[in-house]
Order: structure tokens, then sequence, then C-alpha cells
């Protein structure tokens, strides 16, 4: 089976600087994926690479095994909250049905699958009932399930989501949460750019931590190591120095 | 006065051209392009000029083509500024709006001083002449305002989905250049329609105010498309049956103003969309 994500040598930036450097990784299928670090470290850098938005100034970036434009149908995408202004007149159902467009469908009428599918997606993040209301009366939490929905109504195989859980409520994070898990039974593979270190190690499986370069990439159990968040958060959080005299004082026990 | 033919010529060219720029103005304003309607409406003026130059007479296509193509280009160049240059977009709309126009109106003076330029009546472009709109025009306005209409359906859910979220327009594969390609040829395309009937300053009013007022009243796009085609109706019937009654009064200023004073109801009845649920 091919990998969800295959990146090797990616450098990318804005107006021919470079914001990441070198990043070479692989995120195998089936995982839930946390791509960690500080602010700046170039984490939507990243995703705009892997989605295209942005070309690569040097390196290949492999989605599924194949260029990202041939398996854009496979991919949802979940850009952050506050990239749209949630005031434009739409319904929360107009916004989930985008999940369903593509080049070959967007000047054709929908199928009566494609509406199915959008309020199967509603269900699942507990919109339905709000189907029809305007998104500029939804509060933030339910605004970030609208978009979840969206990605839902793809019923892709990979999803990309950028930040989703900045600013949300806790019935917004208990409910995305468990979608995550019901994906993982699917068998998805979810990749989530996530700045709470705190909340981190509880949410995914496997990690890709950068800091404009790679600093770790691999399983949960191999990241949790002291030294991969020291140089990807640079030692400057206090939870780091809480592990660091932990570990100097489960070393002077063991000394002693 | 509804016997009139003059009076109903006119009436249905104002209603179908407020139909096109409302139905257009919708998606201009929902991008925040307010104002691409003026850089347009100033910038064919060139176009127009050169295409009666090219014909010595008020050949309708050939003035709309020369309009659209300078208009069309001035609207490009703008965007194109703005993307690779430190300008903001108010300053780069302003010089190239007042570049394009300058230029439009050195040759409109050189034009009307050619021997068959007076009787042309080329002036009416500046200020518009909706009374003196004929049959013949209102043909060609019916024949432009069904494609605006045909090609603004067929890519309604492009134009809302890459004016809502373009970021994600582009993640899943739309062509978002061409679409807003596709859209600026429609706005310029009513814009350059509407010129000869309100003029060159007044037509963004027809473009925006119905968007705007309908903005104030609805809450999703099909009910704020539908409240623009009738406030642009309402504009152009006060505006056509005012000017009938005091022949005085100029058709097109009158349309604008209408509007405005629509304008000053919907925002007092307008609809609270602040409430939370939840």
């Amino acid at each position: 089976m091919n990998d969800a994500l295959n990146i090797t040598n990616l450098t990318a930036g804005y107006l021919g600087r470079p914001v990441i450097f070198d990043l070479c990784f692989t995120v195998p299928q089936g995982v839930i994926c946390g791509v960690i670090g500080p602010n700046g470290s170039g984490k939507s850098t990243l995703l705009k690479s892997i989605m295209g938005l942005i070309h690569p100034m040097q390196g290949t970036i492999q989605v599924l095994g194949h260029s990202i434009d041939q398996v854009r149908s496979k991919i949802a995408y979940v850009p952050q909250r506050e990239s749209v202004d949630w005031n434009f007149p739409v319904s929360v159902y107009d916004v989930a049905l985008m999940g369903r467009y593509a080049p070959d469908n967007i000047f054709k009428r929908l199928k009566n699958s494609d509406k199915e599918a959008t309020l199967k997606a509603l269900e699942k993040v507990h919109l339905l009932e709000y189907k029809d209301k305007p998104i500029g009366q939804l509060s933030g939490g339910q605004q970030q399930r609208v978009f979840i929905a969206r990605a839902l109504a793809r019923e892709a195989e990979l999803y990309i989501m950028d930040e989703p859980f900045a600013g949300v409520d806790s019935v917004t994070e208990s409910a995305i949460l468990k979608l995550l898990k019901e994906m993982k039974q699917e068998k998805k593979t979810v990749v989530i750019v996530h700045h709470d270190l705190q909340t981190a190690f509880d949410y995914f499986d496997y990690f890709v931590m950068i800091n404009r370069k790679l600093i770790f990439s691999g399983q949960k159990k191999e990241a949790l190591q002291p030294q991969y968040l020291f140089e990807t958060y640079g030692g400057g959080l206090p939870a780091l120095d809480r592990i660091r005299t932990a570990g100097n004082a489960r070393e002077e026990i063991a000394k002693s | 006065m509804f016997q009139e033919p003059n009076f109903l010529w006119v009436f249905a060219g104002s209603a179908l051209l407020a139909i096109s720029a409302s139905r257009v103005g919708v998606f201009v304003f929902l991008q925040n392009k307010s104002l691409s309607g003026d850089v347009i409406s100033h910038s064919l003026l060139p176009g127009m000029v050169i295409g009666y130059l090219l014909s010595g007479e008020k050949n309708f296509w050939l003035l709309f083509m020369g309009g659209f193509i300078t208009g069309y280009f001035a609207q490009i160049l703008t965007e194109k500024i703005i993307k690779i240059s430190f300008l903001k977009a108010d300053v780069a709309m302003a010089v190239v709006l007042t570049m394009f126009y300058g230029l439009g109106v050195v040759l409109l003076t050189v034009a009307e001083k050619l021997p068959y330029g007076n009787q042309a009546g080329l002036s009416a472009f500046l200020l518009g002449k909706a009374a003196a709109l004929t049959n013949l025009d209102v043909g060609m306005y019916a024949v432009l305002t069904a494609l605006i209409l045909a090609f603004v359906k067929w890519s309604e859910k492009a134009l809302i989905t890459v004016s809502f979220d373009s970021t994600y327009a582009k993640a899943i594969g739309l062509p978002v250049g061409r679409i807003n390609t596709l859209l600026t040829s429609l706005l310029t395309g009513a814009v350059v329609m509407g010129v000869q009937a309100v003029g060159v300053v007044l037509i963004s009013a027809l473009i925006i105010l119905p968007a705007l007022g309908s903005r104030l009243i609805s809450a999703s796009i099909r009910q704020m498309t539908s409240y623009a085609m009738a406030i642009s109706l309402l504009m152009s019937a006060g505006g056509t049956v005012i000017s009938y009654i005091y022949p005085k009064m100029p058709t097109g200023p009158i349309i604008v103003v209408v509007g405005g004073m629509l304008l000053i109801v919907l925002y007092l009845f307008r609809k609270k969309t602040n409430e939370k649920y939840e």
C-alpha cells in the first residue's frame, strides 16, 4: 500500500524565501498524524505545499502515491476557521455541500447521492438540525464542525486539517475526537496541524515534528523523547522544563 | 403613459440593464470588489471612442467590443498591480481608473471635433441618456441580458465557492483563475452595456446598490439574488416613471437616486444577523 504522504527534500516558502527546509518524511495510511511545532515553524506552509496551494522550491511530494492533482477527489482539506468570512450569506448545508464539489461536477447538477452524503456528514457533527441556519449565526465551535462536515461529505481517504482544535468548545473537541476514532477504524488517514503540545499526545498516534526543519517523524511511543520536544520548541516551554527536571532527577536517582 | 411606445422602450431597456447589473453585482459585492465596477466603467471610455472612430458611427456592437476590451484590460491590470507591487488596492484602482479615463476624455474631445462627431452624441457616455433608448437598443440589451443570466446560472456553484473560500476552491482543484476571469467578463459586459444609458459615473450604482440593499434583508444568496433583482427593477421603474412625469428630470440619475432612497428604507428594516444560537 502506498504511503499517505511521501515527502522528499521539500523546501518551500513565499516570495523566494524558504520557510521550511529539506523535509523528508513519510506518513503511512491509517494513522491519525499530528504535525506539531511552534508558531512560525512552517506547519501551514507544509500543508499548503501538500495541497499544491504553493509550489515547492525543491523536492517532491507524493500523496497516496501520486501527485496531488491526480488524487484531489480522495482528499478532504479543512482550512483554518479564520480564513473565511463567516458573515457570508450561505447556510450550514450550503457549506457542507461544497465537500461534494469537484472540477467535473461544479458546472453540472448535483446527484441525490451528493445530498445524502452531505446530510449524513452534518448528522455526524451534530449539526443536522442547524442545516438551514445562516453560518453567521453559529458559535465558533459549530463553525469548525461545519468545516469538518464539509470534509466528511467528501468521503475521502486522506483528511488534511489545519488547526481544527483552535479555539473550540469542549462539545466540539469531543465530537472531533470521536470522529477521529471512527476514521481510524475505517482505516482513513488524518493529518492534523496542531500547536498545543499539552493535548497532542492524547489526540494523535503518529507525529511529524517540525521547526522549519524536520525534527522527528514516527510513531507516538518514539516521539515522546524529551530531546525531540526540546529541538522542536527550543526549550522555551514550562512543560519542557518539568520534563527535563524529571529526567535529570531520574538520572540522578539511577546514578546514586 | 403605458401606451407611449417611447416610455415602454426606456422602461424595458433600463429594466433589462438593472437585472443584469444586479445579478452580477451580488457576486462582485460578496467578493469585496465593489469598486471594480468603477474601474471598468471609467476605463471603457477610450475603447468605446476608438470603436466609434474606427466605424465612424455609433454601431452598438463595435462600441461594446471596444469598451469591453479596455474595461476588461484595466481591471486585469489593476489586479496584477495589486498582486505584484506594494501598492494597496485603492491606490492601484485610482491610478488605473484615472489614467484610462483621462485617455478616454482626450479621445472623446478629438472625436467630437471630427465633422461627423457632433451629431453622434458621444458625450452621452459621460452622463448617460436612458431617455434615448430605442427598440434597437432594447433588442441588444435582451440578448446581452440573456447571455449574462445564463452564464451566471451555469457557474453559480463555482462563483459561490470561490467567493466564500477561494483557498478551499483551489484545494479541491477548481479552476479558480478561470472562474474569476468569467466573473470579471460578466461584470465588464454588464457595465459596458449600461454605460450608454446611465453613464460612466453612475453605472456602478446599478451594480452595487441592489446587492447592498438585498444583503441588508437576506440570509442566503438565493434570497439576496431575488431581492437584488427586485430592488433593481423598482429602481428602474421609479426612475423611468418619475422622469416621464417630469420630463426635465434625467432618467439615469433618477434611477440611482431612487436606489439610494430605497437603501435608506432597507437599512431601517435590516435583518439583525448577529444573534447567535445555542
